[in-house]
């Protein structure tokens, strides 16, 4: 029997048949629990469960899509092959230079411009801005990369002829004919692409911290960068793990190399990233090996989940009881 | 397609024969490959194997030998192929191991486009034949049009047109049995050294490095010339005019009247475990034949999209006498001396595509030597061809 507020009080009633109602009662309700997440488990267990378990088992394999019915287990084959292919390693350094330049950046961008944000006090001013800001999120990321591949163009884009015609810079960047550029670049867009995600992360905690902090730290005399580096700061410390987390996942990007680049890898290989590698080795080059490919993207997510961990580990800070 | 497809069902009404054309989707040889293994495959046909896929489609199962249907179809034409193509090297590419595979579509051979009223500005009306003298005007372009920032020659960033056009224009013969491409030779190096030297002397920038999917640098004329498939020049007569843009066979070593070029031939093929592969055979023979109606829609119109002819008929009736293409019926006389590229190319085209580039970058932007580069191309062309187990054994 549930007390008024909601928690059981143990009291036991007994029924007709002579066993106590209330474990039939909880009995049905934990039936009824069941019944309701019964279609999210099964949605999951097929479109999320399943892939995973599948995309294992090819990645132990030498799974080949060219070759009919090739799909031999091969143990750690696979991993054997990737610690010995240059290619995978080059790709895989690239990655974690678009990731330490990512991270940052969204951090950066996504924190100053929720700042900005977060001074408006007005609810109509502040709630155009954060739409304004989250845009580029809604945008198509198709639509997104190819805009900026036209803005880029050497020759013809407006971001050189902005910064040779206007500015008079002496040189422009060749920003994806230049391959010191060609990461920058990708990073640039990707971050103009998601900030606004991370804005609005930011904002949320932004607007959870208790405005009379701050008016304490005016009257002990605290500046605005003072008030931001000591309160701000850390009561975002929660926001801040949680946009490293995903900024994490970040490593196995493919859209970015893709679009940019659809049939090559840019000058000297710039943009061959480890998610654009694992995918042409699935899709494009040869007997489309799905076997590499899977393990590839296995590796990248371990990956992913270790940096994601060593972030917990090191920013979670104490629980607060 | 369509038109000629519809031509050939009204052919074949009274016969109760009629067929059924469907736009291929993205990706559809994995789900034909899966329909083929669960024998449940609707289609009999398809129309368009790219040459570089043609390899790999045989090797997967993709395409079947239709030596059997062409020996019994009731199409003329199929009693003796051969003697109905424009040259007979062209029958040799569609078939692999002595069989049969292919019937072909169109056939592409690589020109050079250049536009003709920039040439005009440093004082002549047509290409030198030879690429030293080609390399002289290049010279004169840029200095003639660098106020409207003209660079003189384009590159496309993969091997098979630019680099591999001029490097066959130089060695007839230059893949092994295997298919795989030999770049260890005097000629590839005299191609990639005149490259070399066309970066150096800026007459081939960074910029006019041209990616596979997009050529706006030559659409915006900011191009004098490019080696590439007949489309560059299409693309440039459709926008600056037939007055303006020009096309014609690459220079060549040395004044010849055998010149190279770069050849392929795009074709049909059949499913194996397809439904009615006579009937498809059948199909494929009509619309691509050399003559009747149903060829005559199709022949009619492949040289506006991308391609050319076969057959000595449909050269005669759509190509001799086209007013806005004449590079393509001059082109034709290379046919009999070039290398039509055969299926096995296919087993090394995509590590030649990825991997040779790269390293012709690196030796374009200065950071290493012409043996380094080829050296460098070829290993990662062979590694990359050992990953696959269809490549020929």
């Amino acid at each position: 029997m549930l007390s008024a507020s909601g928690t059981s009080t143990g009291t036991v009633t007994v029924g007709k048949s002579g066993r106590p109602m209330g474990r039939r009662r909880v009995a049905g309700d934990a039936l009824m629990g069941y019944a309701f997440i019964a279609p999210a488990v099964v949605l999951f267990a097929l479109f999320q469960g399943y892939p995973i378990i599948r995309g294992l088992t090819i990645a132990f394999s030498d799974y080949r899509y060219l070759i009919p019915d090739w799909q031999p287990f091969n143990g750690v084959d696979n991993w054997i092959q990737m610690s010995r292919d240059a290619t995978f390693w080059a790709a895989l350094s690239r990655s974690a230079t678009y990731t330490a330049l990512y991270a940052p950046g969204i951090i950066v961008c996504g924190l100053a411009a929720a700042g900005l944000i977060s001074a408006f006090r007005g609810p109509a001013e502040a709630g155009t801005y954060r739409v304004i800001a989250y845009l580029p999120v809604v945008l198509p990321i198709a639509v997104a990369l190819l805009l900026w591949r036209q803005l880029l163009n050497n020759q013809f884009g407006y971001v050189n002829y902005f910064l040779r015609n206007v500015l008079h810079l002496p040189a422009a960047p060749n920003w994806l004919g230049d391959a010191a550029w060609v990461i920058p670049t990708l990073v640039i867009a990707a971050v103009w692409k998601q900030v606004g995600q991370t804005i609005l992360l930011f904002l949320i905690g932004i607007y959870g911290i208790n405005r009379e902090m701050y008016e304490a730290a005016a009257i002990d005399g605290a500046g605005p960068w003072r008030k931001f580096r000591y309160i701000t700061l850390p009561l975002l410390r929660p926001t801040f793990v949680l946009v490293l987390v995903l900024s994490a996942g970040v490593l196995g990007t493919v859209e970015e190399s893709l679009i940019f680049f659809p049939t090559e890898y840019g000058p000297r290989n710039a943009a061959l990233l480890i998610g654009r590698y694992s995918y042409d080795v699935a899709f494009r080059l040869g007997d489309l090996r799905w076997g590499y490919a899977a393990a590839i993207s296995l590796t990248v997510g371990i990956i992913s989940m270790l940096l994601s961990a060593l972030v917990f580990r090191t920013l979670r800070g104490e629980r607060l009881e | 397609m369509r038109d000629a497809t519809a031509a050939y069902n009204e052919q074949m009404r009274s016969k109760g024969v009629q067929v059924e054309l469907e736009d291929t989707a993205t990706g559809w040889e994995q789900k034909v490959l899966a329909m083929i293994k669960d024998k449940s495959l609707p289609w009999s046909a398809h129309g368009y194997a790219p040459f570089f896929n043609q390899y790999s489609y045989i090797k997967s199962g993709l395409a079947t030998p239709i030596d059997d249907w062409v020996k019994s179809s009731p199409v003329p034409w199929a009693k003796d192929m051969k003697s109905a193509y424009y040259a007979p090297n062209i029958d040799d590419v569609n078939r692999f191991e002595g069989k049969l595979y292919f019937i072909p579509m169109k056939l592409n051979i690589h020109l050079l486009g250049y536009r003709k009223d920039y040439l005009k500005e440093v004082g002549l009306q047509a290409v030198p034949d030879t690429w030293d003298e080609f390399e002289k005007v290049l010279g004169d372009v840029k200095k003639a049009l660098a106020s409207k920032d003209v660079i003189p020659f384009a590159m496309r960033k993969e091997f098979y047109r630019t680099l591999g056009t001029a490097y066959v224009t130089r060695r007839e013969k230059f893949f092994d049995d295997k298919g795989v491409i030999n770049l260890d030779t005097p000629e590839f190096y005299d191609t990639i050294n005149m490259y070399n030297r066309w970066f150096k002397n800026g007459l081939i920038t960074p910029d006019s490095f041209i990616a596979p999917d997009d050529i706006s640098a030559w659409e915006k004329g900011k191009i004098f010339a490019g080696i590439d498939s007949h489309s560059w020049i299409r693309q440039a007569k459709k926008i600056w005019g037939v007055e303006a843009a020009a096309g014609s066979l690459p220079p060549q070593p040395a004044k010849t009247d055998k010149p190279r070029t770069w050849m392929h031939v795009d074709s049909g093929f059949i499913f194996p475990g397809a439904p009615m592969p006579q009937e498809g055979t059948d199909w494929l023979l009509s619309i691509l034949g050399p003559d009747g109606g149903p060829a005559e829609q199709w022949w009619g119109k492949v040289i506006t999209f991308s391609g050319s002819p076969v057959h000595k008929t449909m050269f005669d009736k759509f190509v001799v006498k086209n007013q806005d293409y004449p590079e393509i019926a001059d082109s034709y006389k290379a046919i009999a001396n070039s290398p039509i590229l055969p299926v096995i190319i296919g087993s090394s085209y995509g590590a030649v595509q990825t991997k040779v580039w790269p390293w012709m970058e690196q030796f374009w932007g200065g950071q290493i030597s012409d043996k380094e580069a080829v050296a460098g191309a070829m290993k990662d062309v062979q590694e990359e061809m050992q990953k696959s187990l269809l490549r020929p054994q």
